[in-house]
């Protein structure tokens, strides 16, 4: 082999290596970003207050959501104790309006 | 209108204040000496559920949603509370209680507030020639079109998509009114709004007694029956209530998301008890769109619940008291 041929050999060498090398790098980068992201969990901020009083259920989201992913679905359940005749004057009327 | 004191069932010791407000007609009973402080709060939360929801205010909240043309709007945190209220309406009864029916209603007349409906309807003189005329089938476009993003606080629909809460914000308002009245008194308090009814607290003894009729409004003489509930909430939905004529149709306002039209009338009157009154109007007003598969719906839920068809049969269900 002439000198000129012994140094072309030794460049790809060098290239193929330093190729190899940036994989590398990339590849433990990713994976190292992973573990972290694992270990290091993100917050969310809690949402925004409502107004006194406020009972409904408001999960936050940083995204627009479709409406049935909001609404409590919370079943409809009896009160304690089935309304009952009595012979008392009413205070107010349930009626349509 | 001035309030209204009217006086305490025998026995009880409480003191009734009545007025008018937002179309209708508000109520609630609480001890004397609480009693100006829980009409506080009654008047209180009236003021901000129209200023946030009203479908006939230029300057509420809504009426912004409504006008969007599809864009996201800021809305407070009481409009979202609302809008959650119509939504689990929406989605406990598989949208047959759904609050995008805002355009079908305005289409069919009921499109301001509604003394002005029913001054403009004619009020059925028979001076008026019958023109025949059908009753047009407005596309509901369903709750699932709402976008909402709760960390933003924006709500937009598409455009032409109207929404109306007329089927919830009564009942929410008054569930949170009891609530906020019975927590800031530490009193039972009874609230009735337009027929839709809440209690918070302890009640007195022999429950709070509600009047059950057709109209909210009725007179004594007119009433169903009397009934006591210790808790939660009572709600009527009708259709001989909030009715106009159109072109010498007769409409009401409880539309059939379905078919676009008001439902059909099986039941003229159906009431229901539940743990609070917004899902005790849920009910009420799926019950009436229902119709026939009303009983067996409500049934399965175990609701006490009071019907009366269309020809003044009545049917009691769920341990509702006879």
């Amino acid at each position: 082999m002439g000198s000129s041929a012994a140094r072309d050999y030794g460049l790809r060498r060098i290239g193929a290596a330093t190729r190899w090398m940036a994989v590398a790098t990339l590849a433990g980068g990713g994976l190292l970003s992973v573990a972290v992201a694992k270990a290091l969990p993100g917050r969310s901020s809690p949402p925004a207050s409502s107004s006194a009083g406020s009972t409904a259920a408001s999960p936050s989201s940083g995204q627009a959501s479709s409406a049935s992913q909001g609404a409590s679905s919370a079943p409809i359940s009896a009160p304690a104790t089935a309304p009952q005749p009595v012979a008392a004057q009413p205070v107010v009327n349930s009626g349509g309006s | 209108m001035s309030p209204a004191a009217t006086a305490p069932p025998a026995g009880c010791d409480l003191a009734v204040t009545t007025f008018a407000a937002i179309g209708t007609t508000a109520t609630v009973a609480s001890p004397p000496a609480v009693h100006r402080d829980v009409v506080g709060v009654l008047r209180d939360e009236i003021r901000m559920v129209d200023e946030a929801c009203s479908r006939f205010r230029d300057d509420s909240e809504l009426a912004a949603v409504n006008s969007s043309a599809g864009a996201p709007v800021a809305v407070s945190g009481l409009f979202l509370e609302y809008l959650e209220a119509a939504l689990r309406g929406a989605s406990l009864t598989g949208g047959l209680v759904d609050p995008t029916v805002g355009a079908a209603l305005r289409i069919l007349g009921y499109d301001r507030d509604f003394a002005a409906v029913a001054a403009g309807a004619g009020g059925g003189s028979g001076d008026e020639e019958p023109r025949p005329w059908r009753v047009k089938a407005v596309r509901v476009p369903g709750w699932h079109a709402v976008a909402v993003d709760r960390r933003r606080m924006t709500v937009s629909v598409p455009p032409a998509v109207e929404l109306d809460f007329g089927a919830t914000a009564k009942a929410h308002c008054a569930d949170r009114a009891a609530a906020r009245a019975a927590s800031l008194t530490g009193q039972g308090v009874l609230v009735g709004l337009g027929g839709d009814v809440a209690a918070a607290g302890e009640p007195p003894p022999g429950g709070w007694p509600v009047g059950i009729a057709d109209d909210h409004a009725a007179p004594a003489g007119s009433l169903h029956c009397t009934v006591a509930i210790r808790g939660g909430g009572l709600a009527t939905s009708g259709t001989t209530v909030r009715r106009w004529s159109r072109d010498g149709v007769e409409l009401h306002h409880v539309v059939d998301p379905r078919r676009g039209r008001p439902a059909s009338v099986v039941w003229r009157t159906v009431s229901v008890a539940a743990s609070r009154c917004l899902d005790a109007n849920i009910a009420s007003t799926a019950a009436l769109v229902l119709g026939r598969a009303a009983p067996e719906w409500l049934e399965d839920r175990g609701l006490p619940s009071r019907l009366v068809s269309a020809e003044g049969r009545v049917l009691t269900l769920g341990g509702w008291g006879r």
